[in-house]
């Protein structure tokens, strides 16, 4: 028998910055490219005939099913992939040719990923491959609605990648879609799925109080048959519930359908979320551990991953911090982190544990010890860390090994080292900047200016600020850095008080006195040196009966800053404190 | 039916003891049996004098037996037991002639356990098995007591037994003084342990094993023991809470906070009005520093109601030791009006609580404050007893108050003084410069008395501050001549040569003990504002123990003033522990008492970023800022006077 063919159909509408990508991936695993246009402004159809000469016009009419079966009346293969242009098909793992070769098959789910924001995606299983013969039904979210369940196959590759859309954009879709969707519904108010298109389109808006009735509905009504629908809308309806702040509904929900589905993981894990937003943390780790025992679900389940590994040990790690089991706490840090090492989270609670706990010494050596500091990400994030706790030595170590190779590390470089004490250090790296950036940032400006006042180098100090004075940008920075200078060495500002009044030149006033009180040396006449900067800088901004206020409020802050500290770490001892 | 009741007791060189235990039973007991196990004082004749019928038992390790030989002289119609160094409490004797007329096979007395030591006696209220129907099948079995609870009823299935808490018997055994020695304690625990091999599964036996291990303070198998014990225990066992009780304190002394915590929570399910399980996870959770919970937990033993005697509760766990611990937690956040308030109500639940006197006193800052402390104590207490004013005069010596404990000292008769009391009003005196009367005091101590080297080494201080070289010179020789250790005597030999301005005398290194003289020796020369012979001491010691103990000493020299020195020294220790957080809140305790505040708020910093762990680095910093800003704005209001949200937020910040 000869080979099944495959052919790619797809509708677009000013694609033109994505269809060679898309297409350029694909053209060598199929068969046939048919393009239908629904009406693009762009450059759309002219990159696509660079593919095929089968590029069609459509006028488009509110239908999405319309257009996709118009493409569908084109192909000339046995077998139908239906893709968009912001999706791309990785095709280093699965084979499409072997899965079309199976004669009991005649449709195929596959994995569509689409990548959240902070890095994790959620899976989605949709029907993309099908026999010649099926077609599109609905306007607005067509599916492909198969009769014989057993002819449908799921499969975990080729995985299909969704990119994320601008918000904007996804948001005019959105409404976009709603109203087609309102109007479909009109007509067929009894159809489930348009209820769950519904639904998911008002939670996409951010409507949680109007997607709970109609994923309701759908919850209700659905059987299992269309769990692939079923399971989204429960999540979905859990997260409406959550945001409106109804968690007894959610929970209740969750062990509904935890029972019916025991294998669903992402279940066990959302009712652990619920009971640890509640503050109810041991029964919250009872669910997480079954997250965990449950593992990963089967493919037809709407799955966030990491749900049944690290998600859940990084909150059962919190839930047990939060209840004073902080050894038991780290235990399962370790675990989040070996399960998944780019999920930084755990690793930054293990720190600040250690921090507290042991000392920050054993905090950064822990680190280096087991690799964590190699990734730049996650050691700006734990030299960050180091410094806003008072560690700016530490900080420093956490990136020293990119010296001289990233400038953004540089950038970071040359503010921990002008507050431990390494001024020398710091204005070599601002040389090396110099050297490699065509203009010398602001932050790292006013560090140099800083490092040079400590070192006393007034003269030198005084003609960077005057260069930082050229850029119009920078002229309020330049001036207050100016004034600074001149409080040093004759005493007075060289402005006029009263245009010290400028928020902006206060601002970078305040921020440098936020650092100072950072800063950490070991000798106790450079220490003096910081000290003597922040009176100097204090003593300035007490000039202006305009800035003092802003003195005050900024001392408030930090004593404010100080006193939340206290409550956080000893729960406000009733009437204990002050 | 007659009701005769003999008393039966089994002693050895109990002389101190006996008359005041057979004083208390005269119209109680019909009949007195005293079987003497082989007393080389004059026990045997004082029991005779005393009318008992007293009999000789050579002592073979076996308790029972003893004991038995008792029972069986006895003719009474019931058995009365006690020990020597217990006594029946008055009234008990007509409580106890009305219950022996009731249908009880016997009865569980209450008994009051003193411990303690001189001026700090707690109680503890417990229930004992020690009154029975006098029948020949009704005999100890075993190394203790209570075992023949169980041969009762082994015998006579309806032994009916009564709690009769007002019989009171008083134990006086476990006052310090009385303590036996660590021989006859181990020889207890080895008896039991050998009576534990034969018979494993005797629970009881065990929790007494455990009880033993306790007092031994070998807590590691103490807890073995008590866990066994406690296995497959019936709950409503008269000594399960007191068994869980010393789980959780064998823990808690071991350290390991975990369990007992975990042991606390378990034992709360069981007995959730059981005062001394808030009061000791409340300590648990205080050397936690999970104040939120330890203030939660005391507020809680507060409220807890009057508890049953069998629970054994530790005096105060429901009062003023919760009280007190709440002012101590008080006192951690520097909220020195709560933590009075606190300890005032623990002395008013027991006037004879030391610990909160000292620490009300302490707050009130004698040293420095001496009338305005006088005055308030005049205020809450009355001291008329030598006792209380001595007492008084020891607590103000401990911050060290030295005028005002002079001043308490004075109120008692001299002959009232011991030695070592009559020590410390002459270094009080001393602290006044009033040296010949000091002198006269110290002079009178014998060089028999124990307290002869510390009278000589103040004699020499005379000296010492007067600057007097060869007085000093000859004392010391003298001094020497006593077998001092060698840390003593090094620092003493340094006393003589700090008055020497030399350069080339050997410098001493010194530990603990030394430094710790050094410390006392410098403090009191601060004191006196010889701010000069203090350094001087401290020049004759070699660099590497000034630097170790560089913190302390920093920390009495700002102390009294002499922040200069005091900030040399802190930073000397900084030198080398630049991540010692304590020292860091010292140097900015230091710098804020000098005026630099900025360098103060940076050490606070660091202090806080070393150990988050302390409230008091927080409130610190809290209130430096509020000064700093208070500063500010008061500054500001003088050069803008025109500008009213100046002055606005000037008494914002004075408000808070």
């Amino acid at each position: 028998m000869k080979q099944p063919t495959i052919s790619l159909a797809m509708i677009v509408r000013n694609e033109g910055s994505r269809l060679h990508e898309c297409l350029q991936d694909i053209k060598d695993s199929i068969d046939e490219i048919v393009i239908v246009d629904t009406g693009s402004s762009d450059n759309t159809v002219e990159i696509a005939s660079e593919y095929t000469d089968k590029v069609y016009h459509f006028t488009w009419c509110d239908d999405f099913s319309a257009a996709r079966n118009f493409a569908i009346e084109r192909v000339h293969c046995d077998w139908v992939l239906s893709l968009d242009a912001d999706e791309r098909l990785d095709m280093s793992e699965g084979d499409l040719r072997a899965l079309i070769d199976n004669p009991e098959r005649e449709a195929y789910c596959l994995p569509l990923h689409a990548i959240q924001a902070d890095g994790n995606f959620d899976r989605f299983m949709v029907l993309r491959l099908f026999k010649n013969k099926f077609r599109f039904k609905g306007a607005i979210h067509e599916q492909i609605i198969i009769d014989d369940p057993t002819v449908l196959g799921y499969t975990l590759f080729p995985i299909l990648w969704h990119s994320t859309v601008s918000t904007k954009e996804r948001r005019s879709r959105r409404g976009r879609n709603i109203a087609l969707l309102k109007k479909a519904l009109s007509a067929d108010p009894d159809n489930l799925f348009l209820q769950y298109y519904i639904g998911t389109e008002w939670l996409g808006l951010g409507r949680t109080d109007k997607a709970i009735s109609p994923l309701r509905q759908v919850l209700a009504k659905l059987t299992d048959q269309h769990v692939l629908f079923r399971s989204p809308a429960l999540r979905y309806l859990i997260s409406c519930y959550k945001s409106e702040g109804r968690f007894n509904e959610a929970i209740c929900t969750c062990l509904e359908e935890s029972m019916r589905y025991p294998e669903y993981s992402d279940l066990f894990f959302e009712a652990g979320i619920l009971f640890e937003l509640k503050g109810e943390y041991e029964i919250a780790v009872k669910w997480f551990n079954q997250a965990v025992a449950a593992g990963k679900p089967p493919a037809v389940f709407h799955h966030t991953g990491g749900t049944e590994s690290y998600l859940a040990y990084y909150h059962i790690g919190h839930c047990l911090e939060r209840s004073g089991m902080s050894k038991q706490a780290k235990e399962f840090y370790h675990c989040a982190l070996q399960a998944n090492k780019h999920y930084d989270h755990p690793l930054y609670q293990l720190t600040i544990l250690e921090l507290a706990q042991v000392s920050a010494d054993k905090a950064y050596i822990g680190l280096q010890e087991r690799g964590y500091l190699t990734d730049p990400v996650v050691a700006a994030r734990m030299a960050e860390l180091f410094w806003e706790s008072g560690f700016p030595d530490l900080a420093e170590r956490c990136l020293v090994q990119f010296e001289g190779k990233n400038a953004n590390m540089v950038r970071l470089l040359v503010r921990y080292k002008t507050y431990s004490g390494k001024l020398a250090e710091a204005l070599k790296l601002i040389e090396w900047l110099r050297t490699s950036e065509p203009v010398l940032g602001l932050e790292e400006a006013v560090d140099e200016i800083i490092a040079l006042l400590i070192k006393q180098d007034f003269s030198v100090a005084k003609a960077r600020a005057l260069e930082l004075w050229r850029i119009p940008e920078a002229r309020s920075v330049a001036l207050s850095m100016l004034n600074l200078i001149n409080i040093f060495r004759i005493g007075k500002p060289s402005c006029l008080p009263e245009l010290i009044r400028a928020r902006k030149m206060t601002q970078v006033l305040v921020d440098i006195l936020e650092n100072c009180w950072r800063s950490k040396v070991k000798d106790w006449q450079m220490q003096s040196m910081y000290a003597a900067l922040i009176n100097k800088i204090m003593e300035l901004l007490a000039m202006s009966p305009g800035t003092v206020d802003m003195l005050a409020a900024y001392l408030k802050e930090k004593s404010n800053a100080v006193s939340v500290n206290l409550n956080h770490n000893f729960e406000a001892v009733r009437g204990m404190c002050l | 039916m007659s009701n005769k009741i003999s008393l039966c007791m089994i002693v050895k060189n109990e002389q101190q003891n006996l008359l005041r235990c057979l004083g208390s039973v005269q119209n109680a007991v019909d009949e007195i049996i005293v079987v003497d196990t082989g007393s080389t004082d004059g026990t045997y004749l004082l029991a005779e004098q005393a009318g008992a019928k007293v009999l000789s038992f050579p002592w073979n390790g076996n308790f029972s037996q003893a004991r038995n030989t008792s029972l069986a002289c006895a003719t009474g119609d019931w058995i009365l037991f006690l020990d020597a160094d217990e006594a029946l409490a008055a009234g008990s004797d007509a409580v106890l002639r009305r219950i022996v007329s009731e249908d009880n096979e016997g009865y569980f007395l209450k008994i009051i356990n003193f411990i303690g030591a001189e001026g700090c006696v707690e109680s503890c209220p417990d229930l004992v098995f020690r009154l029975f129907r006098n029948k020949p099948e009704y005999r100890f079995r075993g190394a203790i007591h209570e075992q023949i609870v169980d041969v009762i009823l082994e015998n006579n299935r309806q032994a009916r037994y009564q709690i009769a808490e007002d019989v009171v018997i008083l134990h006086y055994g476990y006052l310090n003084e009385q303590i036996t020695e660590k021989d006859k304690k181990n020889r207890n625990i080895n008896i039991i342990k050998q009576e534990l091999e034969n018979a494993p599964h005797n629970q009881l036996l065990r929790y007494h094993y455990g009880v033993e291990l306790f007092r031994a303070d070998r807590l590691a198998e103490a807890v073995e023991e008590f866990t066994q014990a406690a296995e497959g225990i019936d709950p409503n066992t008269v000594y399960f809470p007191k068994l869980l009780r010393y789980i959780i304190l064998s823990y808690y002394g071991l350290k390991d906070y975990d369990q007992a915590a975990s042991v606390s929570k378990q034992a709360l399910n069981l007995f959730p009005n059981y005062a001394d399980l808030y009061y000791y996870r409340g300590l648990i959770e205080v050397d936690r520093k999970n104040y939120a919970q330890a203030y939660e937990l005391f507020q809680q033993a507060l409220t807890m109601p009057e508890q049953p005697t069998y629970y054994a509760s530790f005096s105060g766990t429901k009062g003023f030791r919760a009280y007190y611990q709440l002012g101590r937690m008080a006192e951690e956040f520097y909220n020195e009006e709560k933590a009075l308030k606190y300890y005032i109500l623990s002395l008013r639940d027991n006037p004879n609580f030391v610990l909160a006197l000292s620490a009300i006193v302490q707050i009130l800052n004698p040293r420095e404050n001496s009338e305005y402390t006088k005055a308030a104590l005049e205020k809450i207490f009355e001291f008329c007893t030598p006792e209380a004013n001595i007492l008084m005069g020891k607590i103000c010596f401990a911050e060290p108050a030295y005028e005002l404990a002079l001043d308490y000292f004075s109120k008692v008769d001299q002959t009232c003084l011991d030695s070592y009391t009559a020590v410390l009003k002459a270094i009080c005196l001393i602290q006044q410069r009033r040296f010949l009367e000091a002198l006269r005091i110290l002079e009178a101590i014998s060089p028999e008395d124990a307290q002869y080297p510390l009278a000589k080494l103040n004699k020499i201080l005379c000296f010492w501050i007067e600057k007097n070289r060869s007085k000093v010179r000859s004392l010391t020789e003298e001094l020497f001549a006593m077998h001092l250790s060698l840390e003593t005597g090094a620092v003493v030999g340094i006393i003589r040569d700090s008055l020497y301005k030399t350069t080339s005398s050997p410098v001493v290194i010194l530990g603990d003990e030394g430094m710790a003289l050094v410390k006392n020796i410098m403090l009191r020369a601060l004191d006196l504002d010889e701010c000069q012979l203090a350094e001087a001491l401290l020049d004759r010691i070699d660099q590497s123990t000034l630097r170790e103990y560089a913190l302390a000493v920093g920390k009495i020299f700002s102390q009294y003033g002499y922040y200069d020195q005091g900030q040399s020294y802190v930073a000397l220790y900084l030198e080398q522990q630049p991540e010692c957080a304590e020292a860091n809140f010292q140097m900015a305790e230091i710098l804020q008492q000098k005026e630099l505040l900025t360098e103060a708020s940076l050490y606070y910093h660091q202090a806080l970023a070393t150990d988050p762990q302390e409230p008091r680095y927080y409130v610190k910093l809290i209130k430096l800022y509020k000064k700093m800003r208070h500063a500010l704005l008061s500054e500001a209001c003088r050069n803008f006077p025109n500008i009213p949200v100046l002055q606005e937020l000037l008494e914002e910040v004075a408000r808070e």
